[in-house]
């Protein structure tokens, strides 16, 4: 039987397998920065140990760093404690690192590609859960915590369980005004932010081929708001373009090498996934989430759920302590991390939002069901517990069958 | 790591779901470069509100959490887990967790214990009906028990092995030393190196 992406470079990293144990994979590059780092070296310093690899080993100052006035002492004694704890563990330990002012210093996520060493048919960790931004290149990358960086630092190796495998394929072109984020918006809409748990989702399809390695890298880093474990992206053209004389890259016979064996990193047609998804990109809209987790969210042609029909406290917070930002001009605008709230002329949720008839039986699958002019997912509306099994959410901008309007709704059982 | 085999205590209703690693242990709590003294940051939000359920008298000195469904998401930090560890927490219920966070949980000896939500509901109602109801969670016959309720759980065996012989990870990684030695001399040279070039 075929095998897919993941699987493959999954196979090529086993270092010991032994049934009923998890895999001991090898790990090809890991990357540090100072905040999930420093208990870790403590760890090792307890116990008298080194770091095994150094050569595949790269830390940054990211996370606690001022973007202004870099060359002035750090104002917040906690994060300038943090700063200098990972220069000094770097210094004992022999770890290459790039400091603040340093030209190469960046978000670790952004140092590991345009350095040229994140590569196809890699495994990428670090102590950060977006380390999935990585499975852009091909490459198995994914979050770890405190005492896994120790485990990396320690050995260079991880023992892991294995993971299931989903592929999102997204269908045809996207319209000109939707964004890579747009999309995984609408993905992470469509699975749930627990719906990609325990999985590893590779994207494919015409639409995420088309896509630029940044567009690519936007749609596998927020992989982890599915609650994924990894998110992958075959490498292609596209790939090996970007990497190309990068500092860090293959060159000469071994960018030849690596080149070839990046060509087979592809999933066999044969190959089985746990989990299928498929999109159209065409009917995508731009998309925006309304609370504070990614699942909250709508295309922009939606309304917005009333907080007063969630039954969880939880889900009643986020709406209405939900950061965002208002539009200056009365309508909804999108800002980085795509949250925002109406502003007073958004008109409210009305009753009639919520009475749509029930969705036809042969919609009722969370897949997109074949001759069906609109999807049905039992995603949350309002509440996550109680009503997403019993009600039923049009999340498709497209028209629903009887011509209704596109205005989410639900029905409550 | 401290073995886990059973633990009996009262325990903390937290009705609420999908609570991330940022609720329990806001980001500007992850300066501290040290694993201990995290416990006045866990749920560091809610717990401005007096009504918040750890804020509450009859439920001080619990050390059973049960949560809601999707606990744990969000960012890797593993502080969320020391921060748990630090207030006095062995042991957390949920019907889900996130992957990384239960990661986490299992390698600093802090049970998470997946149980169906309709468990879930019962535990609540019971702590909530009677705080001072007592919940056993009990590695070595993989069981919660409380008042009316029996409820087995699964655990991988290699996951509860470590646990209940509080075994080191790295200790156990470092036997197998030949072996990554002899992967380590069969890697392709074209493999990135981030020695300086």
């Amino acid at each position: 039987m075929g095998r897919t992406l993941a699987e493959k470079v999954w196979d090529d990293h086993v270092v010991r397998h032994a049934d009923g144990e998890p895999d001991l994979l090898f790990i090809d590059l890991h990357l540090l920065h100072e905040v999930t780092s420093p208990q870790a070296f403590d760890g090792l310093r307890k116990a008298g140990r080194q770091v095994r690899r150094t050569d595949l080993t790269i830390a940054t100052e990211d996370h606690n760093t001022p973007t202004l006035d870099i060359d002035k002492p750090i104002a917040d004694p906690v994060s300038r404690t943090q700063l200098e704890t990972l220069r000094k563990n770097c210094a004992e330990f022999g770890v290459r690192l790039h400091p603040l002012g340093d030209v190469e210093q960046g978000v670790v996520h952004v140092v590991g590609p345009q350095l040229g060493l994140t590569q196809p048919g890699t495994t990428v960790v670090c102590g950060d859960s977006h380390t999935s931004t990585h499975g852009a290149f091909g490459a198995l990358a994914f979050g770890i915590g405190t005492s896994q960086v120790e485990h990396v630092l320690a050995t260079q190796t991880l023992p892991l369980a294995p993971f299931k495998t989903m592929a999102v394929t997204v269908e045809g072109e996207l319209p000109e005004t939707v964004t890579a984020k747009d999309l995984i918006l609408a993905i992470i809409a469509r699975i749930g932010t627990g719906g990609g748990q325990g999985f590893v989702i590779e994207y494919r399809g015409e639409a995420i081929e088309k896509l630029s390695m940044e567009a690519r890298m936007t749609v596998c880093n927020m992989s982890i708001e599915a609650g994924a474990r990894a998110g992958m992206i075959a490498p292609d053209e596209t790939t090996f373009a970007y990497l190309q004389g990068r500092p860090h890259a293959p060159q000469g016979e071994d960018w030849d090498a690596a080149v070839e064996y990046w060509r087979t990193l592809r999933s066999d047609d044969d190959a089985v996934f746990d989990r299928e998804v498929v999109i159209d990109a065409s009917e995508l809209a731009p998309f925006v989430t309304w609370g504070t987790n990614p699942g909250q969210g709508a295309p922009l042609s939606e309304s917005v759920p009333d907080p007063s029909t969630f039954e969880d406290a939880s889900e009643k917070y986020a709406r209405r302590e939900g950061p965002g930002v208002h539009g200056s001009d009365g309508r909804v605008s999108r800002c980085a991390k795509s949250r925002w709230t109406p502003s007073s002329s958004v008109p409210a949720p009305t009753a009639a939002s919520r009475t749509c008839a029930p969705p036809p039986r042969s919609c009722t699958a969370v897949r997109w069901p074949t001759g069906c002019g609109c999807w049905w997912s039992p995603v949350r509306c309002g509440s996550r517990s109680r009503p997403w099994r019993r009600g039923w959410t049009r999340c498709s901008p497209r028209p629903a069958p009887s011509g209704g309007t596109r205005a989410a709704r639900c029905v409550w059982a | 790591m401290e073995a886990f085999t059973t633990h009996t205590g009262r325990a903390v209703p937290l009705r609420r779901s999908n609570v991330d690693t940022d609720q329990i242990i806001p980001a500007h709590w992850l300066k501290k470069v040290t694993r201990d003294g995290f416990e006045d940051g866990l749920f560091e939000a809610w717990r401005k509100d007096p009504e918040f359920v750890l804020n509450r008298s009859e439920h001080k000195g619990g050390t059973v959490l049960v949560a809601g469904p999707d606990f744990g998401t969000g960012s890797s930090r593993e502080h969320a887990v020391w921060a748990l560890q630090n207030y006095g927490f062995k042991a957390v219920i949920s019907s889900r967790f996130a992957d990384i966070f239960r990661g986490n949980s299992l390698k600093n000896g802090l049970l998470t214990v997946v149980l169906p939500q309709e468990t879930v509901d019962r535990l609540w109602k019971l702590v909530e009906a009677d705080p001072a109801a007592e919940v056993t969670v009990d590695l070595v016959d993989r069981q919660v028990r409380a008042e009316g309720i029996t409820a087995d759980f699964e655990l991988d065996e290699n996951a509860r092995w470590r646990l209940l012989e509080g075994l080191d990870d790295i200790s156990l990684t470092l036997r197998e030393e030949a072996d990554i030695v002899a992967y380590e001399g069969r890697r392709p040279s074209f493999k990135p190196s981030t020695t300086v070039v």
